[in-house]
């Protein structure tokens, strides 16, 4: 029996079936797959569609042809230790800043309740000493004076060994090392 | 990514294990020669790893991360155009054949060079970096439907140009 050519599949109206064929031919070149094995019986049959399978084919074969670029693996620790670094520096910032909130909330738990105790005994010795020979205004003047300046002396001191050993310490962490071979 | 973002290099080595090569891979053929392959290559996990506390969890990480190296290519592609002049084509298709390259494949890599960029960003993406095409879309931000037709379009165009070098 006479097998219908392309031609006259398409003047009856069925060419879908090629186009079908031809769309999943591409499909497979692009996923790297073989040839679509349903459209086997097509493809058998049809001479423009197993020509179509043909070129592109050739034309995967042509794409494969160059092989892959190779990724150095000197490359890949270069990157990788670069990248590390940046990481690093993120770590370190986060760090740093942890150790700031630490070191204030310390600092404020610590220096509030030791200088105000430490101003209550000044004041109350001043009071024994000068009570009645200043006026009461200066007095109370003086006091406030005192424990202010006492509060900002005693924090920045506690708060500033904390930072100092977080900065110089970069949030506990050591840099890791960017150079060498490669 | 959520690792990576709160600096985890173990996390990190991770993803570059697992998607090093094919990203590079994918930048050689954008770029068209290694050296500058090796930097976008360089650059573009910089800026993953930059961009790591910005990335959307609910995004997968492939499809964002040839996001970042395809935009560093086309940046690159662009200087170099610039630096060459308009009409130039740039280093890579000019450079000389490698030894042993046949020359169909070689034709085949210069007309896949030499095709519009919204038709050669879709199919390296598609055959040499892997991705389906719902990731070329999310990739590229353009519709699954275009990449589709951008795929197609770009098959028949090198198939086109197989088959005038083939008489």
């Amino acid at each position: 029996m006479r097998r219908e050519s392309d031609a006259e599949r398409r003047a009856d109206g069925a060419a879908a079936p090629c186009e079908r064929v031809r769309e999943a031919l591409v499909d497979a070149l692009l996923a790297r797959r073989e040839g679509p094995e349903r459209e086997a019986a097509h493809l058998a049959d049809c001479a423009a569609c197993r020509e179509e399978g043909r070129v592109l084919g050739a034309l995967r074969s042509a794409l494969d042809a160059e092989p892959p670029p190779r990724l150095d693996p000197a490359l890949l620790a270069r990157v990788r230790r670069r990248a590390a670094g940046e990481l690093w520096e993120r770590r370190a910032a986060r760090g740093f800043a942890l150790e700031a909130v630490r070191a204030a909330a310390a600092a404020l738990v610590v220096a509030v309740p030791v200088t105000v105790i430490h101003a209550e005994l000044v004041f109350a010795g001043l009071r024994w000493l000068l009570e009645g020979r200043l006026p009461g205004v200066l007095l109370r003047a003086l006091e406030a004076l005192y424990l202010g300046s006492s509060l900002l002396a005693v924090g920045l001191l506690l708060a500033s060994v904390p930072l100092l050993l977080a900065f110089r310490g970069g949030g506990g962490m050591a840099r890791p090392a960017e150079g060498g071979a490669g | 990514m959520a690792a990576v973002a709160r600096g985890d290099e173990g996390a990190l080595g991770l993803l570059m294990e697992r998607h090093g090569a094919s990203l590079h891979g994918l930048l050689a053929r954008l770029a068209g020669d290694g050296a500058t392959a090796d930097d976008l290559f360089q650059e573009t996990w910089l800026r993953i790893v930059r961009s790591a506390p910005r990335f959307d969890p609910r995004r997968r990480f492939r499809p964002w991360a040839f996001r970042i190296a395809t935009n560093l290519a086309r940046d690159e592609h662009r200087r170099r155009r610039v630096r060459l002049g308009e009409g130039q084509r740039p280093a890579e298709e000019e450079r000389a054949p490698e030894a042993g390259d046949p020359a169909e494949a070689r034709e085949v890599r210069e007309r896949l060079q030499a095709l519009p960029g919204h038709l050669r960003e879709p199919l390296l993406l598609r055959y040499f970096g892997g991705l389906d095409e719902g990731e070329i879309a999310e990739a590229l931000g353009i519709p699954r439907g275009t990449v589709k037709s951008r795929l197609h379009h770009a098959v028949a165009r090198l198939r086109a140009a197989y088959r005038e070098d083939a008489r």
